[in-house]
């Protein structure tokens, strides 16, 4: 008898066991999320270059403490009405949305279920945090990477946005609010 | 490290039955700001969701010496051994400790209900089915509140989204503290008759700390000694003594009284 | 050596037990429980700014202010105006949740000829040939709901160019003339009948003084106000007046009356007192109280213009009435304007945005806009001891397709001014009138005309103008014009309808779909089919708590739901929303 024959049943199991870990470790991570790219080839790069645009000209707090997110398309048209520079990418989204006063249907990399709630002005205000300790040094990239979006859930799969664990974490080390309600609505 | 939430508290009302005309803006206001849906048509007292509920109660006088009075009930904010919490078997409540107010998480429930036979106040309602608006009429929910779906239980939270709007605004001047009146729940706002007041009983300079001390006030099944932080005015002794019945016993015909 | 099946099962059992070192089960569940907690079906929120705009209510004649919290442009949650002088920050349940109405079925949405969507323009001149083709003693009528307001002015003047054009209003739209209440004051209401703490004048500022009054209420029913009522006396159905006159005696030393002893008892030692509702010996009763023009009393008001009440036109005389509804619903005496028309063929024009009130009855529905859907007005608060005014700017976009009544009128006569230009000029006269001072809402500050560079643009911001008072001792006793009361039973009870039905207190016919909270997911108010009657009246008459039962009087029947009561006058059947009448009651 051969060692396969012997050995046939355990064989056998530990190749299942180690096709699962391969399937579970490697493929499902990435099978899991759905890749979605920007419509708009934005460059927060040549922004912050050339424009000489800092964070807050764009994404900032309202009086009330609100967030005002991604901005709409008045802070783009405000400058882009007319071709700013020579790039196809400029002209295809003044064609595609300036003109025909289309909001531009970004992809929210944090995006979080209705019942989660989350105050930027809490954190920014008086926490301290800055912009790259959550999104990541996303002010200096030259291209809007694609987002994760879970396919079952539909909502964010970037590591730190993808559940509670990075916020708890925090919280934990630097005793804030840890109840429910605190960050849920 | 130093704790960066600001000084506990612990949020309470006193609510005066002699100033309540059983109006129901209350009530209203509360399903407005709460995002709690419309009666289903097969809806009925004991199915809805009225997480804040008026109840008539009368002098048990007959005609023509009757006289009624009204009692606004939402989850009492038990302080103390928390029946609701202490039965849940998902955790899904849990008492704040920076506010006081039992938090519901009706995303945690899995609709067990043992909750709503605990709660000796009956005041845990029950999705019996989805939530649903007349066409059109989504626009109108409050952004501030998620909304829930069938199978879940719910109840008041003080409205933690006023809670959190208050505590943005706050944060957006670099504020941790509220200053008292700035975080006020909708029925508190509404009532026409101003009979509730709301704020932090752990703060001696609050009217509703001092209201609570004075010796009129009293808590609804207070011998229960779950410490609720609704206390209840009136100078009407048969007020008081009805109140303190279990259960409080409703015009006949119109609802089951609760034993 | 083929794979058998075993060496299948063996491979499955190996990678099930090697799945459970992965990430793959925790994170299927975990996306599995997000999907399940937030189940697409359920309604989201919109995520717009945050923004506080102003209105005026005009659901009701209080005038209320509104302070709207607005998601974007969509008003998501309403709250009074503090500081307001009508409604001191106080909005009813009805006003809290407003902005639901334009979201209500029954809505009308376009104009109809019988039944029929037609342009505006052919409905305007199809009522334009019927008012043509009227003959020399057929009226043409305008049912205002809210006499006073500038659209009561559009109406009047083009009624005047017309050879018989009568201006009127429903029953008891104007129940003290002239005067206001000065509740700062009083220390004594009589009450006949009126819904003092259930919806009377302005709650807000009727419970701001609640304290300093006594309340005595006079009326059958066992009203929310009858049992929150200092005293109640409960008179038969249709003897208010014999007892205000047995008042006016025992006031005066002249009877020995218990009840009326007990009344005039509290009247005198709680001055000032008045009297309100009821009929006309109301009005002896408030001579001889000395309320007349008086502080804590009834103070006459400036620029009032009485209206004709319906019920006194002639009978039969009306060839075209058109009929203003409110969004608000008050409900119309049908019975009575029936009578009014001319027998043969009488037109009917529902100037209304609901589809199930009088537009039912209607040949021409001219669809008007719901509340907070354009830009309308708000007349003087009711009981306003001085005259006011103010605007109810639009919060939400009107469909297409509407009319504003007084608009449409304005198209019957031709006028090219619209509806806010009328609006323009009434803020105009206000402001070279120089009297009196503008509460802004935003800033709850108060300002003289006078002092108000732009008052049109101040009062679309959120305001309301109040006059100055009149001078002291204007009003004369023999001014105070009052309601009549309610009628008697048309026969006494008797063998056939040994009850009799009163009006309890009627859910309003629309309202937001939340005021089920009220109605139907708590006991706090009475449905609409619910008969309440005293047990022994219950039991006398064979029926038990809880029954079905048919109720009857002599113009209809009614399947009800018996609610015994023992705090209901024994005798009587309370239904909700019914005229006084003798009645029977029987098992179903």
């Amino acid at each position: 008898m051969t060692l396969f024959q012997k050995h046939r049943g355990q064989i056998l199991f530990l190749a299942g066991v180690a096709v699962a870990l391969a399937a579970g470790w490697r493929a499902f991570p990435v099978l899991r999320f759905q890749r979605v790219p920007q419509p708009v080839a934005f460059s927060h790069k040549i922004h912050t270059d050339k424009a000489g645009a800092k964070c807050e000209d764009c994404h900032s707090l309202r009086d009330d403490g609100a967030w005002a997110g991604i901005p709409s398309l008045d802070k783009c048209a405000g400058c882009h009405a007319q071709p700013m520079g020579t790039s196809v990418e400029e002209k295809r989204f003044i064609d595609g949305y300036v003109t025909p006063n289309r909001e531009i249907p970004w992809q929210v990399y944090s995006r979080q279920p209705e019942n989660v709630y989350f105050s930027h002005a809490a954190h920014i205000k008086l926490a301290h945090l800055e912009c790259r300790q959550c999104h990541g040094a996303q002010g200096e990239s030259d291209a809007l990477g694609p987002a994760r979006v879970d396919r079952i859930s539909g909502y964010s799969g970037s590591p730190h946005f993808q559940d509670m664990d990075a916020c708890e974490d925090c919280h934990r080390q630097r005793g804030a609010a840890n109840s429910c309600l605190a960050c849920h609505k | 490290m130093a704790a960066i939430t600001p000084k506990p508290a612990r949020y309470g009302m006193a609510i005066d039955l002699d100033r309540c005309t059983g109006c129901g803006a209350c009530m209203i206001a509360c399903a407005a700001e709460n995002n709690v849906p419309p009666a289903r048509p097969e809806a009925t007292p004991r199915t809805g969701i009225t997480w804040m509920r008026v109840y008539q109660i009368s002098n048990g006088a007959p005609f023509p010496d009757s006289r009624a009075a009204f009692v606004p009930i939402l989850c009492q904010q038990c302080g103390k051994e928390t029946p609701c919490a202490a039965v849940c078997p998902q955790e899904a409540v849990e008492t704040d400790p920076a506010t006081g107010i039992v938090d519901q998480m009706p995303q945690r429930c899995l609709g067990c209900r043992y909750c709503m036979a605990a709660c000796p106040y009956h005041a845990r309602y029950f999705n019996w089915w989805d939530p649903q608006w007349p066409a059109g009429m989504e626009k109108t929910l409050n952004p501030d509140v998620a909304t829930r779906m069938r199978g879940v239980v719910e109840k008041c939270n003080f409205c933690h989204g006023r809670l959190h709007a208050a505590r943005a605004r706050a944060a957006a001047e670099g504020r941790r503290e509220l200053h008292p009146g700035e975080y006020l729940p909708a029925c508190v706002e509404a009532c026409p008759a101003a009979a509730i007041v709301f704020g932090d009983l752990d703060d001696p300079a609050s009217e509703v700390a001092r209201l609570a001390r004075d010796g009129q006030s009293f808590r609804i099944l207070e011998r229960l000694g779950t410490e609720p932080k609704i206390y209840y005015r009136t100078t009407r002794p048969w007020v008081r003594k009805a109140a303190a019945q279990p259960g409080p016993a409703s015009a006949p015909g119109k609802e089951p009284v609760h034993a | 050596m083929g794979f058998t099946r075993r060496d299948l099962l063996t491979f499955t059992g190996g990678t099930t037990a090697g799945l459970l070192f992965t990430p793959v089960p925790w994170g299927l569940l975990r996306d599995t429980a997000v999907l399940s907690e937030n189940w697409p079906g359920i309604p989201q929120p919109l995520h717009g700014e945050i923004r506080t705009r102003y209105t005026t209510c005009t659901l009701c004649p209080a005038g209320c202010g509104v302070r709207a919290r607005c998601d974007g442009d969509q008003p998501v949650g309403l709250a009074g105006v503090p500081g307001h002088p009508a409604s001191r920050g106080v909005l009813c349940p009805a006003g809290l949740v407003g902005h639901h109405l334009a979201f209500c079925r029954d809505r009308a949405t376009e104009p109809l000829a019988h039944g029929k969507p037609v342009a505006i323009e052919s409905a305007a001149a199809a009522v334009s040939a019927a008012i043509a083709a009227c003959g020399a003693r057929e009226a043409v009528a305008i049912l205002d709901p809210r006499p006073g307001r500038a659209a009561s002015l559009v109406y009047r003047r083009f009624l005047a160019e017309l050879p018989k054009g009568v201006h009127c209003a429903p029953p008891d739209s104007q129940p003290n003339g002239p005067f206001g209440i000065d509740l700062e004051n009083t220390r004594a209401i009589l009450s006949f009948g009126a819904p003092v703490l259930d919806g009377w004048l302005s709650p807000g500022r009727v419970l701001a003084n609640r304290s300093h009054f006594q309340l005595i209420q006079v009326e059958p029913a066992y009203s929310r106000t009858a049992s929150l009522a200092d005293l109640w006396v409960p008179v038969l159905p249709g003897s208010e007046d014999e007892f205000a006159t047995a008042v006016v005696r025992a006031l005066q030393g002249e009877t020995t009356d218990a009840h009326a002893m007990d009344v005039a008892r509290t009247l005198l030692r709680n001055k000032p007192a008045i009297a309100v509702g009821g009929g006309p010996a109301v009005a002896r009763l408030n001579a001889v109280l000395g309320s007349i023009g008086r502080p804590g009393g009834f103070l006459p008001r400036r620029d009032f213009t009485p209206v004709t009440d319906i019920a006194s036109v002639p009978d039969g005389s009306i060839r075209v009435l058109l009929i203003e509804e409110t969004a608000g619903g008050d409900p119309l005496p049908w019975d009575l304007l029936r009578r009014k028309l001319v027998p043969q063929d009488p037109v009917l024009v529902a100037l209304t945005p609901w589809l199930d009130g009088c537009a039912q009855h209607a040949d021409y529905v001219i669809p008007a806009p719901m509340y907070l859907e354009s830009l309308d007005e708000a007349p003087t608060p009711a009981g306003s001891t001085v005259a006011g005014f103010s605007l109810s700017p639009a919060l939400l976009t009107a469909p297409p397709k509407l009319a504003a009544p007084a608009g449409f009128v304005l198209r019957l006569a031709h006028d090219s001014a619209t509806y806010p230009d009328i609006l323009k000029r009434r803020v105009a006269a206000i402001k070279k009138g120089g009297r009196g001072a503008v509460f802004t809402y935003p800033d709850a500050k108060s300002t003289r005309v006078s002092d108000i560079a732009d008052l049109w643009k101040s009062m679309l911001g959120g305001a309301l103008w109040l006059d100055d008072p009149l001078p002291a001792g204007t009003a004369r006793g023999a001014d105070l014009q009052v309601c009549a009361g309610p009628p008697g039973p048309a026969l006494p009870p008797n063998r056939e309808y040994p009850l009799v039905l009163i009006a309890a207190s009627a859910p309003p016919p629309h309202g937001s779909p939340l005021m089920s909270k009220l109605y139907r997911e708590s006991g706090l108010r009475r449905p609409a089919n619910a008969a309440t009657v005293h047990p022994k009246t219950g039991r006398d008459q064979g029926l038990a708590d809880g029954d079905r039962a048919i109720v009857t009087s002599r113009a209809a029947t009614f399947p009800v739901q018996v609610v015994f009561d023992p705090a209901v006058m024994p005798g009587v059947i309370e239904m909700a929303g019914q005229a006084v009448s003798p009645a029977s009651i029987r098992r179903a």
